[in-house]
């Protein structure tokens, strides 16, 4: 081969150059997108062992790249995790680049870093108080509040035993004007005396005070032999009081700053920086320093261009037709719009969360759909899916809590995201999802977790107590409570109109189908790993229905059809499954003693993607998203759409009662009289799963359960349809079925026409529970 | 049942083909659950065009699994009728899974012509290489009367495919699992019995001494194991014990007991020692000799003691407890080809187990244990946890004398099936024995000790030997002539065991059934769990629709072991077959009426560039989610595991892919892959405006194009 002359070579670099950006954008979206000035998100630091499970990520160069600098705050510890210069942060994991189990983690050169270890001292010690190193501080020691755009700078407050703090973060340059260090701003309210850590200075022996920084420069060897490096500290204050009283020293391999005790508010700014051994930092601090209460009331949008699109009215000869609300793909963030949840702001405009942290605005919802513009209204939430509006303020539900987000200046955007409550407890697990946000009545929120699954799919990684459960959060924020435990993936709830919870759940450990349940104060839902109970349990409290795999291999939410719209379907419950990409009518019935029974039939409609969460409108539609995450048949990346009702008849079973004699359906439609009492217009299958720790179950057929598998067919028991008849308003069937019994799974397939002629064919899915004698 | 075979024994050749089931429930307890009258399948009766010939019958029936068939130009399409045109009637009911509207369809050429009920639903004549679709009917639930009559062209190449189609399903060839018969059928019972007869010449090694002219059934090949070095493999009471009654060892032993001689315990033991002398062909397991050990884990040496915790390991992750046990686990519910393995310590010399654990049909090219490709030290862990469990013994001998055991080796003739050195004595050729009715009554046919004379002893029943004379009666000599790939791999089913693994037509797999049996093991989760849970990603694929799934020559190169396994993930192993890959691989293609493999796809790049991308997450399916591409790892495997589909072309044949790509769950109902297409054949997906038989038409396109369209 011929060696590439020295014209080549420039050639070959520019299309070596130009190449990669092209490839990139197109085979790597998570790494194309502007996340916006912070990303929240779980971050490893430059040891594995030192993660922020609740982190801001704030970029400091180019943040379209989020290259060159950025840091990491722990909204939990209250501390800067880590800081880089020279790097980017790497997009690992579920949300970005799908891989199961790695995490983002900061690259490049380490400006500093920190123990994962509270960030401020308590009662002179920075030992962890927390009974488990999971979630936030205790409130006496300190607490996260939230963070603000000021533009593209952002702010973070917190407050700590009493003092509000407010910080912002920037890159200091050295002499050659490389980015060398990192710049922390601080405006402490008054209060006490705080001593924080600024860095880890591992093997450090002490320092001496360099000249040159306003307050001075006071630098910090490292043992010699241990790496080479020099660790400066430099610190700069001004304020009303000046600097008295702040200095810096070394406290067990730390360096820690001390905060004075202050009657009014100190500003400071200090600066990081790790540089080898022998070179000069020579950190230049900006010549005026920041106020950063002015910097909490709103910023100038970052995002003003309105993207319009126009939606496409379904078509058919339905009951339903399915329209959409065309999303703005292809716009100029590269933003990845994979909608996981919604609510409506008013009639016509709605807002939803994208997996990667954006919640847009889109209004113009009406009959048409032709005239729909959308805005980019938040960025960087950590994996936000689940959203609810209250009182015109949207709250996001993700993996790190529950926020509020607030529009302070009314110019269209966030400037604020406010923490609600963030005392879930999370892991860096990569299956441990933040799913939904309902409300209740008395306005108390509703969410629920995954369990940290292992990559592969089976078993879990470290539990803790929140994983795999449904909480609940008060009114006001301010306190959080377990209410059903033993879930495996609970990818969507429901809150009904008479504050029914509800919850599906997918096959896996401990799961052996997909499983609709209704929760109540400590109901287990069976995933024994996140039972949370001193002793394991043996047995689990039961779901409404189980699903097999070919109605719903990974669930979706809960709707209640409200009691004015769709007829014969109004005040009903609808299941969504993710996996299947359809809606699904929940017939029940009940017991002398509360417990519900039921049975799901499909609603024929097709969506372009999977069904995670849905909504029905101001104008009696119900309203859908969904994105392709993870396992599922959706065909399109996400999609928002409306399913809407036409005139013409359902043509379905809306009721099901099961007796001890047989089944009772219900149709929406008078039925033909001769197609609905021929028995065989029916066909009844029964079968059983094993509850185990295996991941899912086969079918096991109750006669006979030591058939532990039929390859390539069902593994059922057949019942057989004795007679058929039909009511006298043509509307129920009565079907008599030798051999009825308690079983997990039921299906009843019917094949009947209407009395206008239609066909109506179809399936119901159910589970028997209890079975009385039919009193007619 | 009628006829002089035995219900166990024609059991046993239904079991062989994947059979008799109850419509309703199949059970695995081969004892308890196997209801007689209603077998699957239907009674398939081949006429030649112009009547009986020499060396044909008019007519034989056999059991078809299918209404399908390919009979190759200038081939039989029964072993007992000549080539030529012939007429191909198949019979039985077909189960309607419930009331619909039904439509058939004929794919082939020749005239054919179908009923149901009494009522034609589909005639055909000519060439159709593409299906004809007769009027839809409805059907109502239950089992109907089914009647197919189809008259292959003059050449006698026939070429016949039934499939079906109802509201409910898409085009499909009708499964077996919907079809049944009546056992009982004379035509039937008649034309089993005449294969029974047929396969026990070939596995009593008949032909050794009655040599049979021309020879085409594979099965004539079979001899016994090579004597070579057997005293280095086999310990000499072991060898005595079987040599004394082999039957007493193993019930369905096919070495005869030796003839009536004087001093019968002396001839054992002379026998014996003869055998045992045999020594010096034998190769340590390690030496190099048998190929190199892939996992390199040799270095203990050829010495090294196997684990036997190990070796129970591989005992469930292989699945040799579905054909093999110990006292402890008994033969209750066993499948036909059960052995118990208490005598296995006393059999085998040290290391000798292992040794043949690694090439198992190193003296036996015909020997039904499969060859796993153990690795030594999977071969001495095994031999190490059989040894642990293996509590039989036999009783010791006396030493024998060598050179005595020789001359009696001699005059018993064992040379005609052991290649130990002396050429096989013929005796009265086939065809002489057959023209000779009273001859089926004497040696080795007779009924008592006294009328066989120095014949050999096969303990073979009444059924037995009714069905060896009715195989001498009904042409059989000229039926070893021929050989019919489907019918053979109806027996290699049965011979080879495949339904220890597999299930075919619904019968679930002895490894299925007797995965309980680890309990004992107390193994952790992999293979079986104990409570019986089934990991549903290590199940073998079934075989019902192999011959309609896979192209001939891959069938072919797979079974050979020239290609490795597309599902790496199996603990499993698919065994080696390279003498019987051809015929296997045939019999499948053309049971299910398959002539050829599909010609090379004329690859469209712009379809393929279409196809690339919908399989992607982003504007795709997301195959990649769960399939490696060309060796490209499954983005986010979670849990069950696709095929690399760069493995696809090379495997599928068209049809079934689309039938798979177009409703999976039609196909395997515990199948993890997504449905893509709606009822109406759409997917949302924009290419082809959402038309989803064309958007995996144009993935089949890109699949074509091979890792160079990567």
């Amino acid at each position: 081969m011929r060696r590439p002359t020295p014209l080549h070579r420039s050639l070959l670099a520019v299309v070596a150059a130009a190449a990669p950006v092209l490839a990139q954008d197109a085979q790597k979206p998570w790494d194309a997108m502007d996340y916006g000035p912070c990303l929240c998100t779980t971050v490893e630091g430059f040891s594995g062992d030192n993660v922020a499970l609740k982190g801001r990520v704030i970029f400091l160069g180019d943040r379209a790249r989020r290259d060159s600098a950025g840091v990491v705050f722990d909204s939990e510890l209250l501390r800067v995790a880590a800081a880089w210069s020279d790097g980017h942060l790497e997009l690992r994991g579920t949300p970005f680049d799908g891989a199961h189990g790695p995490i983002p983690r900061a690259t490049g050169a380490r400006v500093s870093e920190t123990r994962q270890l509270p960030g401020y001292a308590f009662a002179g010690s920075f030992a962890d108080p927390r009974p488990l190193p999971h979630g936030p501080l205790p409130r006496e020691h300190g607490r996260f509040l939230g963070h603000w755009f000021a533009g593209d700078r952002v702010v973070i407050g917190y407050e700590v035993q009493g003092r509000r703090v407010l910080e912002t973060f920037d890159s200091m340059r050295g002499a050659g004007g490389a980015v060398v260090g990192l710049q922390r701003t601080f405006e402490v309210s008054p209060g006490p005396e705080l001593r924080t850590v600024l860095l880890d200075a591992p093997g450090a022996t002490g320092g001496q005070s360099l000249a040159g920084g306003r307050l001075g420069v006071i630098a910090f060897w490292t043992a010699p032999g241990d790496g080479g490096g020099r660790f400066v500290t430099e610190v700069e204050a001004c304020g009303a009081d000046g600097s008295e009283g702040l200095g810096v020293q070394v406290v067990d391999g730390r360096v820690v700053l001390t905060i004075p005790a202050r009657e009014s508010t100190l500003r400071f700014e200090v600066g990081c920086s790790t540089v080898p051994s022998g070179g000069s930092p020579e950190l230049q601090f900006d010549d005026a320093m920041l106020a950063l209460e002015p910097l909490t009331h709103g910023g100038p949008r970052r995002y003003p261009e309105t993207l319009r699109t126009v939606g496409r009215l379904g078509s058919g000869d339905g009951p339903f037709v399915v329209d959409t609300v065309t999303v703005p793909s292809d716009n100029p963030w590269k933003s990845r719009l994979r909608f996981g949840a919604f609510d409506f702001l008013d009639a016509d405009t709605a807002a939803l969360s994208t997996w990667n942290g954006d919640v847009w605005l889109v209004d113009g919802i009406d009959a048409d759909l032709d005239q729909l513009t959308w805005t980019r209204f938040c960025t960087g939430l950590h994996d936000p899916l689940g959203l609810k509006v209250v009182d015109g303020v949207i709250y996001t539900h993700g993996r790190d809590g529950i926020h509020r987000l607030h529009d302070l200046n009314g110019d269209g955007e966030c400037d604020f995201v406010e923490v609600f409550n963030n005392d879930v407890l999370i892991t860096k697990g990569f299956h441990e999802f933040a799913f939904d946000l309902q409300t209740d009545a008395d306005g108390n929120f509703y969410f629920s977790k995954g369990g940290p699954v292992n990559p592969g799919g089976r078993g879990f990684q470290k539990i803790v107590p929140h994983h795999g459960t449904l909480m609940r959060v008060s009114k006001d924020g301010s306190r959080l409570d377990v209410v059903m435990t033993g879930l495996r993936a609970p990818n969507g709830i429901g809150v009904g109109p008479h504050g029914e919870i509800t919850v599906g759940d997918n096959q896996g450990t401990w799961t052996p189908a997909c499983r609709l349940s209704l929760a109540t104060n400590g109901t287990f839902c069976g995933c024994v790993d996140t039972a949370h109970m001193e002793a394991a349990p043996t047995t689990y409290d039961q779901p409404i229905c189980w699903l097999p795999m070919s109605v719903d291999n990974s669930s979706g939410g809960q709707v209640w059809v409200p009691e004015q719209h769709w007829g014969p379907l109004a005040g009903q419950l609808l299941h969504q499954s993710y996996g299947q990409c359809n809606v699904y009518l929940v017939m029940r019935q009940q017991d002398w003693r509360g417990i519900t029974q039921g049975g799901v039939v499909r609603l024929p409609a097709d969506f372009a993607s999977s069904q995670m969460r849905a909504r029905f409108g101001a104008d009696g539609n119900l309203y859908t998203v969904g994105f392709k995450g993870w396992q599922t048949r959706a065909a399109r990346d996400t999609a928002f759409q409306r399913m809407r009702r036409t005139e013409r008849p359902l043509h379905l079973p809306v009721g099901l009662a099961v007796y001890t004699e047989g089944i009772e359906l219900t149709f929406s439609d008078v039925l033909d009289r001769e197609a609905a009492e021929d028995p065989e217009s029916y066909g009844v299958q029964v079968w059983n799963y094993l509850w185990c720790e295996a991941y899912g179950s086969p079918e096991y057929r109750p006669s006979d359960p030591s058939i532990v598998v039929k390859e390539g067919e069902p593994n059922r028991d057949e019942l057989r349809v004795t007679s058929a008849s039909l009511s006298a308003d043509g509307r129920t069937v009565f079907l008599a079925v030798d051999g009825m019994q308690t079983c997990m799974q039921m299906r009843i397939g019917y094949d009947v026409e209407a009395a206008d002629g239609a066909l109506v064919q179809g399936e119901v899915h159910n589970t028997i529970h209890f079975l009385g004698p039919r009193r007619r | 049942m009628t006829g002089a075979v035995s219900r166990s024994r024609l059991r046993a050749l239904a079991l062989a083909s994947g059979a008799v089931l109850a419509i309703a429930a199949v059970h695995l307890d081969v004892e308890a659950g196997v209801p007689p009258e209603v077998a699957s399948g239907l009674a398939l009766t081949i006429e030649p065009l112009g009547g009986a010939k020499p060396g044909s019958l008019a007519s034989d029936t056999r059991r078809a699994r299918l209404l399908a068939l390919h009979v190759p130009r200038r081939e039989a399409p029964t072993p007992f009728t000549r080539p030529g045109a012939f007429r191909a009637t198949w019979r039985g009911a077909l189960e309607i899974p419930a009331r619909d509207d039904y439509t058939f369809a004929f794919q082939g050429s020749g005239r054919f012509r179908l009923e149901i009920d009494g009522a034609v639903v589909l005639e055909a004549q000519g060439r159709h290489d593409e299906p004809l679709a007769g009027a839809a009917v409805r059907l109502r639930k239950g089992a109907r009367q089914l009647v197919a009559v189809y008259e292959a062209p003059l050449s006698g190449q026939g070429d016949v495919r039934v499939l079906w189609s109802s509201r409910r399903f898409g085009s499909e060839p009708i499964p077996p699992t919907a079809f049944a018969h009546d056992p009982a059928d004379p035509a039937l019972v008649a034309g089993e019995l005449r294969r029974a007869g047929r396969m026990l010449f070939a596995t009593r090694r008949c032909g050794s001494c009655h040599a049979p002219g021309a020879a085409a059934m594979p099965e004539l090949a079979m001899r016994g194991p090579d004597l070579a070095g057997a005293g280095d493999r086999l310990e000499s009471a072991w060898l005595a014990a079987w040599i004394r009654a082999p039957r007493a060892l193993r019930p369905d032993a096919r070495m005869p007991h030796i003839a009536a001689v004087d001093d019968p315990d002396g001839a054992v033991r002379d026998l014996a020692a003869f055998v045992a002398a045999q020594r010096g062909a034998a190769a340590p397991v390690g030496d190099g000799a048998e190929g190199d050990d892939a996992e390199g884990d040799d270095a203990e040496g050829d010495d090294a003691e196997g684990d036997a915790r190990a070796g129970a390991r591989v005992w469930a992750d292989l699945g040799c407890f579905a054909c093999h046990g110990f006292a402890d686990d008994g033969p209750a519910g066993a499948p036909p080809t059960w052995r118990s393995l208490d005598l296995a310590g006393a059999k085998f010399r040290p290391g000798a187990m292992a040794r043949f654990l690694r090439e198992p049909a190193r003296h036996d090219p015909f020997i039904r244990m499969p060859d796993l490709a153990l690795s030594d030290t999977e071969a001495r862990d095994l031999e190490a946890f059989v040894r642990s469990r293996s509590a039989g013994s036999v009783p010791a001998v006396a030493p024998g004398d060598p050179a005595r055991g020789a001359q009696r080796y001699a005059e018993l003739g064992c040379a005609s099936c052991h290649a130990v050195p002396a050429p096989a004595p013929v005796q009265r050729d086939l065809a002489s024995l057959c023209a000779d009715p009273g001859a089926l009554t004497r040696g080795c046919l007779a009924a008592d000790a006294g009328a066989r004379g120095s014949a050999p002893d096969f303990g073979l029943t009444d059924d037995e030997r009714a069905a060896l004379r009715a195989f001498a009666a009904d042409e059989g000599v000229a039926s070893l002539g021929r050989a019919v790939a489907i019918e053979v791999l109806d027996r290699q089913l049965d011979e080879r065991a495949c339904v220890a693994c597999h299930q075919v037509d619904g019968q679930t797999s002895w490894w299925l059934a007797r995965a309980g049996r680890l309990e004992s093991l107390e193994l952790p989760e992999r293979a079986a769990r104990a409570d019986g849970h089934v990991e549903v990603a290590q199940l073998r694929p079934a075989l019902t629709q192999i011959g309609d799934k896979l192209r001939r020559d891959w069938t072919a190169g797979f079974v050979a072991g020239r290609i490795e396994s597309p599902r790496p993930w199996l603990h499993a192993r698919m065994p080696r077959l390279p003498g019987l890959a051809d015929v296997i691989a045939t019999g499948f293609a053309h049971a299910h009426g398959h002539a050829a493999d599909p010609e090379p796809v004329a690859v469209d790049p712009a379809r393929a560039a279409v196809g690339r991308g919908l399989i992607e997450q982003q504007g795709g399916f997301g195959c990649v989610t769960c399939h490696a591409v060309f060796g490209r790892q499954p983005a986010a495997l979670f849990e069950v595991q696709g095929i690399d589909l760069g493995r696809v072309a090379e495997r599928l044949r068209p049809a079934w892919y689309r039938r798979w790509m177009l409703d999976p769950e039609r196909i395997e109902p515990a199948a993890k892959m997504p449905r893509f297409a709606t009822d109406a054949g759409r997917t949302a997906l924009e290419p082809f405006d959402g038309d989803a038989a064309a958007q995996f038409d144009a993935i089949w396109h890109w699949l074509h194009a091979g890792a160079g369209g990567r």
